[in-house]
């Protein structure tokens, strides 16, 4: 019986951080961008707008869903679901602090402990693209198809690199769980061994998210916004939510993977997994409010002509310093 | 009880999904039919303790391999499949006598097969669970099986080849 509460507590609490820490990300993502742009920003909705995510929420809850006329309309309706569920789910393996004890018991901050854990991750992100591809084709409308289609072949490009920049830390770590991977990172955190991986992780990271200066699926200026045009109300909202749960999700496969997960001196272990997400996610925006977008040709280009070599060549040196060095 | 209702559940799920792929009109819809079929598969490979076969058949046939038959049924703007005009002569027959091949087979192997008991391979569920998974696949690959691991290599290798040739005499 307690098991089973503390379960259901790790869930509400793992899941619902979650999506809070997505909601207050589109504050974070318009403050940041002010910032850049030396304006103001959203400061109206409560102390510096910080009520501004919920205004939004209620704002479109309340307005009216449109399906085009010529929809595939089942599709249509499930697609956002389809990127939603996946974003959440995997973040159940990333473990965001050390273990507490609760009602006499030992609990390990992380949802499930899979032995396959960033194997599962990247099993989501693969059904989390099904959402965005559907979605575009199913609007029946130039545009979202375009980006749709980009959408996929970026994702099929830039998978493959994203793989092998995480494969360095786990040969020398030896497994595929990321609680064993935080574990591993005891004394040093794997960035020092791996920067090359690091890099690889940051770029495919962005391109994997649709993220400044790969957000070439949703290009407003040429897509008019790409996937999501046809989408309005709360199936956008559920679309604009799943993809900042993926942005955080891979923001935390980076500080698991790269920056010692919830380890840090002084400050309680889940802080210190949250400023390292939240450090990442600042780049992000930072980012997307400081690049331009790159035209599609050179994406694929960098993806298959840098990135993969790279990626490659950092598998390579690692096996044989994991080898000859130990 | 409850691994057995897992099981009734996944294998209604990979049947149907394997059905619709071929009774959808839409090819669109007949993609999405053999991804519920790939999911039902890694669901049924986790019920039975191969975690990583079940992942590995999730991101590579459920998400990549499938994301390529998407893009291209997206890309050619498939509509519903018109009646064909290619057919062959007695093409009912031929799909019968097919069909009946294989279900009699099929029937042969489990009425000879179901009542006998398994032997035990040299990977019982405890070992694995010691060993670990992924560890016990990547041995076996690098030492028993790199024979035909090293095969396929070999093979897509010259698949990669063999694309690179078509694609660029088209260009020229």
């Amino acid at each position: 019986m307690v098991t089973l509460l503390i379960i259901l507590g790790k869930v509400l609490v793992g899941f619902g951080g979650l999506l809070l820490l997505a909601a207050y990300m589109t504050w974070m993502e318009r403050r940041v961008f002010a910032l850049v742009q030396v304006r103001v920003g959203p400061n109206r909705v409560g102390p510096s707008g910080l009520l501004q995510p919920i205004a939004d929420g209620i704002k479109l809850m309340f307005k009216e869903t449109i399906i085009p006329a010529q929809a595939d309309k089942v599709i249509y309706v499930l697609a956002p679901a389809v990127t939603l569920i996946p974003a959440l789910a995997a973040f159940a393996v990333v473990p965001f602090g050390d273990s507490v004890t609760v009602l006499g018991q030992k609990v390990d901050l992380v949802l499930a402990d899979v032995n396959v854990g960033i194997l599962y991750i990247f099993a989501m992100a693969g059904i989390g693209v099904y959402g965005i591809v559907l979605g575009s084709w199913a609007s029946n409308s130039k545009y979202p198809l375009i980006g749709g289609l980009r959408s996929a072949a970026q994702l099929i490009s830039y998978e493959l690199s994203l793989g092998m920049s995480l494969l360095g830390v786990v040969m020398i770590s030896g497994t595929l769980s990321l609680k064993g991977i935080v574990e591993g990172q005891a004394g040093m955190p794997y960035i020092v061994l791996q920067p090359l991986g690091f890099l690889l992780f940051v770029i495919c990271m962005l391109a994997e998210t649709n993220r400044a200066p790969f957000d070439l699926p949703e290009a407003e200026s040429e897509l008019t916004g790409g996937f999501h045009t046809e989408y309005s109300s709360m199936h956008f909202a559920v679309y604009s939510i799943a993809e900042y749960c993926s942005m955080i999700t891979l923001s935390a496969v980076g500080a698991t993977f790269f920056l010692g997960g919830w380890r840090g001196p002084l400050l309680p272990p889940v802080l210190w997994f949250l400023i390292k997400v939240l450090a990442f996610m600042f780049f992000f925006m930072w980012l997307r409010a400081s690049t331009p977008r790159l035209r599609y040709d050179q994406l694929m280009g960098f993806g298959w002509k840098v990135l993969l070599p790279l990626s490659i060549v950092n598998v390579i040196l690692t096996a044989a310093a994991v080898v000859f060095i130990g | 009880m409850a691994s057995s209702l897992f099981f009734y559940f996944l294998a209604v799920v990979t049947t149907v999904g394997a059905i619709a792929v071929v009774a959808f009109p839409s090819p669109l819809y007949s993609v999405l039919a053999l991804i519920l079929t790939f999911l039902g598969l890694a669901g049924l490979y986790l019920s039975l303790h191969a975690q990583f076969v079940a992942i590995v058949q999730v991101i590579i046939y459920a998400s990549a391999i499938m994301m390529l038959f998407l893009f291209v049924v997206m890309l050619i703007n498939l509509g519903r499949e018109e009646k064909r005009e290619l057919r062959l002569p007695g093409q009912k027959l031929l799909g019968a006598i097919a069909g009946l091949a294989v279900f009699s087979m099929l029937l042969k192997v489990f009425l000879s097969t179901s009542l006998m008991t398994g032997k035990k391979g040299s990977f019982p569920p405890e070992r694995v669970s010691e060993l670990g998974n992924t560890q016990i696949i990547g041995n076996l690959l690098l030492t028993d099986y790199v024979l035909p691991f090293q095969a396929m290599g070999v093979l897509l290798f010259v698949g990669i080849v063999g694309a690179v040739v078509l694609a660029r005499r088209r260009s020229r």
